[in-house]
């Protein structure tokens, strides 16, 4: 009975998830899809008597009832790896014809076919008349006739030639009959063998994935995407979507094309297609477009989003998905980040497509996306060296492309946007000691930037008691205890991970390395919440200067929850809820907003950097002078100071509050050298 | 209430084996440690014999830092299938992170000899024989590591460069740096540590040379400039010492204060302040 209910269980369960496919793949999977038209053995008459030059024997009218037809392979061979040769034919001829016909129902669906063919030697293949393939025979415009002899021989037909048909070349295609005409050439009149079978196929679509953005920087980006048929690439932009009159190619024939796009202006919306030299597959509209990064150390409003352990390809993932879009709305995405498990269970190729580039497609295609690695895009595997199809996949800066130093690997990099310097670590396969090559990059990293925000992110939170315990388990004990301090100490100002499937997010905390018991309140710069309509925004002093405090965010439940005790102490909200979180950076100001599937705002906070400047005194006559105190922060207290020798201070003003811009007039001696500073108190 | 009880267990069971039926071998799938050790049980009583399980769990209480209970299941997993090689390999690592390196090195000597061209396997190996003061051992295990990688670790070029510094072998040390230079790119680890190499061996060009290269992909040069005021200063070319100091110290003051400001610029200032100092003292005692 127990067993019984079991496998009812299961299986209710198996039906639910294929049945959930089904649905995903009908309702919202953009998926490119192939047929087989017919296959290796299909039926072909050929001719192998008479030479044909001069009859129209290419057109679907020409009457070849007379002639003889068979299954390919047809073919003249002896090796035995030839297979399947199923209809022999006679040597002694130059060119033998061969026709077949099929029936094609609907060419709105159709993007390309695919002929694979085992052919010795050359030939050339004509649909319904027109020519649309040479293969190993002499050029266009040469024209062709029974005594040409292939450019070039075949020892055996063991492997498939493949190419495939598209854009113009199908325009003859049509609904019902169609007739595919092949004239197969030897390569001398001495040849011994000849053979020849041809499958077809056809896809519904030319791209497969993307067109998505990778190392964006304010003058290069990289557009990648993936075709269904090998083809060189070609990018067209310009900052008018009618004229895009710049290109970027990459002349490699292939399906997965990642093309540099390079002497970009900052700061600019351009317009973009993909496709080949000769055609574009997709772009060339309002829809396709990216802005390019400002230049280092400008601030800009940068619009972030976050998401964490997003990959299960479900209605959580795309409930969460939608509840940002309905957020941010017309306002555009400056770039995204992956917190890693980005595709369940394995991180595979196919997990990628369904989790990630068949539901996020919009966002993709115009929003740089930037990732670290979690433990399912390695399999749970921690070798370093381990071949992942993640890092096929995306392309992320080793050599400083866009900012920071040079990491020399993928694992680990930094980038700048504007005055935001962000850091992405590998807390899963990389050694996370302190004298490792991680952490020394790290260090010099640091001392490279001159950014005014400092946003770090990896996988294993250094704090969480979600669906993991930060107390107990090594990578996170790890990154906390050798990574903490570097960054701290580097002036690191918000930490970003996953790997819990909560969200979790903590005071402004400074130096807490140790276990939960280890936390004192001292640890806690500021533990309130960090909303303005609560005790207040977090403030920071200007820049990057060390252990100001920084916070830290687990955002692991972008695509799914489970639970945990939550109740880390170095928390100031944990929520069991899915979401995801938007930064909106901008000047001095960082803000953070936890959007849950719901489009509820469950958490937010903000961090303030104190730029506070005084201006150069002005004279007023009688001995006053006047100078402006500005960046103040509303609602601390501030007192104007002077000294005359840098070391004993006088304060004169103590009411210096509640506004931004304040004037100030000194009534005292002038003489000599008098110096002034502005002091806040905590 | 006996009754609900009851019902509740045999539901948190189905829940559990249900969970595990649905994904079949991956145990490892996300979760809380503790919830998939909980799957992973579930699954061992109903199928007691199955040695992948063991060896699953007993993966999953390594992660946790059970070593004694992972370990036990190495065991199980091995009664049950002596052919499980991987065994060794996790009972290596198990060892190794409990400490235990005689150990950690008789596994993977038992799962290199199946695996010999196993680099993660190697690269503990050769962890393991430097936690027991064997270098050479170690040394010769990061190389095979890294011949058997198609991208290998840069971790384990500086590893096996300190383990031969270690051991006296400076020059190996420098040339096995330069491998990683050649394969992976300008690693900024292995620069630092053969700008040190160079200065020790008193070829100060070659290690000025190499600053040079580092301090190209900086974006800030303060650092490296104090950097090569040192090299200069114990190459004995004092004059060209204190240009590159007095460089380092415009670089630092034209940073924003919220840069300057922080202990490290604070104490590279004093590292440079004290050296024009001296420089500045040495000059005057020769005039």
């Amino acid at each position: 009975m127990l067993r019984q209910s079991c496998h009812n269980a299961t299986m209710f369960l198996r039906l639910f998830f294929l049945a959930f496919s089904l649905f995903l793949a009908a309702n919202f999977s953009p998926r490119a899809q192939a047929a087989v038209i017919f296959g290796i053995t299909n039926v072909w008459k050929y001719e192998q008597s008479n030479n044909l030059d001069g009859v129209n024997w290419k057109i679907p009218s020409y009457d070849d009832s007379e002639w003889p037809s068979g299954p390919a392979l047809l073919y003249v061979e002896d090796h035995t790896g030839v297979t399947p040769r199923n209809t022999p034919l006679t040597l002694g001829r130059t060119t033998y014809y061969f026709r077949t016909q099929f029936n094609f129902s609907d060419t709105n669906v159709l993007s390309a076919l695919t002929f694979s063919n085992l052919l010795d030697d050359g030939a050339v293949f004509y649909l319904n008349g027109v020519e649309v393939q040479r293969l190993r025979m002499p050029a266009a415009p040469a024209v062709i006739t029974y005594t040409n002899f292939s450019t070039s021989g075949v020892v055996d037909a063991t492997s498939y030639d493949v190419f495939a048909i598209y854009g113009d070349a199908l325009t003859n295609l049509v609904v019902g009959t169609n007739v595919l005409a092949v004239e197969v050439h030897q390569v001398s009149s001495t040849s011994s063998d000849i053979v020849f079978g041809t499958a077809l196929s056809f896809s519904n679509s030319l791209m497969t994935r993307g067109p998505y953005l990778q190392i964006g920087t304010p003058t290069s980006l990289v557009v990648r995407w993936r075709t269904a048929i090998p083809s060189n690439s070609r990018v067209r932009l310009g900052t008018n979507v009618t004229n895009l009159n710049l290109i970027a190619d990459d002349v490699s024939v292939t399906n997965e094309h990642e093309v540099l796009v390079s002497g970009l202006s900052p700061d600019t919306k351009y317009f973009y297609a993909v496709g080949t030299s000769i055609t574009n597959f997709a772009g060339g509209d309002t829809n396709h477009f990216f802005i390019t990064s400002p230049l280092p150390g400008t601030p800009k409003p940068t619009r972030i989003w976050v998401i964490g352990d997003a990959g299960r390809a479900n209605a959580n993932q795309m409930a969460v998905r939608d509840a940002y879009y309905n957020f941010t709305g017309s306002r555009h995405t400056d770039l995204w980040l992956m917190l890693g498990d980005n595709a369940y269970d394995y991180g595979s190729d196919s997990e990628y497509q369904a989790a990630v580039f068949d539901i996020y497609p919009t966002l993709l295609r115009k929003s740089v996306l930037w990732s670290t690695l979690g433990n399912h895009e390695t399999g749970q595997s921690t070798n370093f060296n381990g071949v992942y199809p993640y890092f096929a996949m995306f392309s992320f800066p080793t050599n400083a492309a866009a900012g920071g130093y040079p990491s020399s690997t993928e694992h680990y990099y930094s980038f700048d946007y504007g005055n935001i310097h962000f850091i992405c670590l590998d807390s899963m396969t990389a050694d996370r000691s302190t004298n490792g090559d991680m952490a020394i990059w790290l260090q010099n990293d640091l001392n490279s930037t001159m950014n005014n925000w400092i946003i770090a992110f990896w996988h294993h939170p250094p704090y969480t008691k979600g669906s993991h315990d930060s107390d107990t388990e090594i990578e996170l004990i790890e990154m906390r205890q050798n990574f903490l301090p570097i960054l701290e100490a580097g002036g690191v100002d918000l930490v970003l991970s996953g790997h819990s499937h909560s969200y979790e997010r903590s005071y402004l905390l400074d130096q807490h390395y140790g276990t939960t018991n280890t936390l004192v309140n001292s640890m806690k710069l500021n533990s309130g919440s960090g909303r303005e309509n609560g005790t207040g925004a977090y403030f920071k002093n200007s820049g990057t200067q060390p252990h100001q405090g920084a916070v830290y965010a687990v955002v692991g439940s972008s695509g799914g929850i489970s639970g945990g005790l939550l109740n880390h102490p170095a928390m100031y909200i944990s929520l069991n809820n899915l979401g995801s979180m938007v930064l909106d950076v901008a000047g001095n100001r960082l803000d953070a907003k936890f959007i849950r599937e719901t489009g509820a705002t469950n958490d937010f906070f903000t961090i303030i950097k104190n730029n506070i400047t005084l201006s150069s005194a002005i004279f007023s006559g009688s001995g006053n002078f006047q100078f402006t105190v500005t960046g103040l922060i509303p609602g601390k207290t501030n007192w104007v100071q002077s000294s005359t020798n840098l070391t004993n201070w006088t304060t004169f003003r103590t009411n210096v509050a509640s506004t931004n811009f304040l004037n100030v007039t000194n009534v005292g001696n002038t003489s000599g050298n008098r110096f002034y500073r502005v002091r806040q108190l905590p | 209430m006996k009754f609900w009880s009851r019902q509740a267990v045999h539901l948190y069971f189905l829940l559990g084996l249900s969970g595990f039926l649905l994904l079949g071998e991956k145990v490892f799938a996300h979760g809380d440690l503790h919830e998939r050790i909980l799957v992973a049980t579930v699954a061992i009583k109903q199928d007691a014999k199955n040695p992948e399980l063991y060896f699953q769990r007993g993966e999953l209480y390594r992660q946790h830092g059970e070593w004694k209970l992972a370990l036990a299941d190495f065991a199980q997993a091995e009664k049950l299938n002596p052919k499980l090689t991987a065994i060794n390999f996790a009972r290596g690592k198990a060892f190794f992170e409990s400490g235990q390196f005689d150990e950690a090195k008789a596994a993977l000597d038992k799962f290199i000899f199946s695996e010999p061209n196993h680099s993660e396997a190697l690269a503990l190996r050769a962890r393991s024989f430097l936690k027991l003061g064997q270098s050479p051992s170690a040394v010769n295990d990061f190389t095979r590591a890294i011949d058997c990688a198609k991208t290998p670790s840069p971790d384990y070029f500086l590893q096996r460069a300190r383990a031969q510094i270690a051991e006296g072998k400076s020059e190996e040390a420098l040339t096995g740096l330069d491998e990683g230079i050649q394969k992976l790119g300008p690693v900024a680890s292995f620069q630092l540590l053969a700008i040190d190499l160079e200065v020790n061996a008193k070829r100060y060009d070659a290690a000025l040379s190499r600053l040079e290269k580092s301090s190209r992909q900086s974006p800030r040069k303060e650092t490296w400039l104090a950097r090569r005021g040192d090299i200069l200063e114990q190459a004995g070319r004092r004059l060209e010492a204190r240009e590159a100091f007095a460089e380092a110290l415009k670089s630092l003051k034209l940073l924003p204060p919220s840069r300057r400001d922080v202990p490290a610029m604070a104490d590279l200032e004093m590292h440079i302040g004290a050296a024009l100092l001296r420089l500045e003292k040495e000059s005057n005692q020769k005039n």
